[in-house]
């Protein structure tokens, strides 16, 4: 995920796209989920902590703002120029 | 597509650690595994050092990786000052706003269920592919040097 030009090439849908990245992400969350799933049954951690919920459960403009402000973010640092 | 299918198992891989990574934070201590989360929570909020443990694991683990060329080192080594600045405020301010980003949104949220995990999500994946696109290609006759 910190490589610009792997982020570029996921982001670039309309240019060679290469969805690798997304891979990674969709690996991950099929990873985590049968964890978050046995956590959120036992209702408490394995250490005693309690089990941390989001921030909020509402769709605000914050959120969406806040959202579309990283991606912003995150689509300009994918275009770093490669090591020569 | 353009790609080397070869390349796609390293991929699933680095996806499945992250996902246990995050899997198990939850499972053991009930935490969300979001690190422009816990960045934040580090800087504003510390509890007990648990951010900075997990972060300077997360640091230590990429230094082995890039060290023993496990992972490459290309990247960002010849970004000018200003594209890092200009990146990390919008990135900085955008998951303080959200509380997320695509690990506590995109893996975390969305492991939860998390319909306002999914909406982020979405968001910022169009605003990404926006973003490329209108410094690809412009936006009515206006360009930008990316």
């Amino acid at each position: 995920m910190i490589s610009p030009a792997r982020v570029l090439g996921f982001l670039d849908i309309t240019g060679a796209w290469d969805p690798r990245l997304a891979f990674v992400m969709g690996g991950g969350l099929l990873v985590a989920l049968p964890f978050y799933v046995i956590t959120r049954r036992r209702g408490t951690a394995l250490f005693g902590g309690p089990v941390t919920g989001p921030a909020s459960s509402t769709i605000d403009l914050r959120l969406l703002g806040g959202a579309a402000i990283f991606g912003m973010g995150w689509g300009w640092l994918a275009f770093a120029p490669a090591p020569r | 597509m353009t790609v080397d299918w070869a390349s796609f198992l390293p991929v699933l891989a680095g996806g499945a650690l992250i996902g246990l990574a995050a899997g198990s934070l939850r499972l053991l201590t009930g935490r969300i595994a979001g690190i422009s989360g816990i960045v934040h929570g580090a800087l504003r909020r510390p509890e007990r050092g648990w951010q900075l443990a997990l972060l300077a694991g997360l640091l230590v683990a990429g230094l082995i990786a890039g060290m023993s060329g496990l992972a490459s080192t290309e990247g960002l080594a010849n970004t000018s000052f200003a594209r890092l600045a200009i990146a990390g405020l919008l990135v900085g301010l955008g998951t303080g706003l959200s509380n997320g980003c695509t690990s506590g949104h995109g893996i975390c949220g969305l492991a939860n269920f998390s319909c306002r995990s999914l909406a982020a999500v979405c968001t910022f994946m169009v605003t990404g592919i926006a973003t490329v696109f209108v410094v690809r290609h412009g936006i009515g006759g206006w360009r930008c040097r990316a």
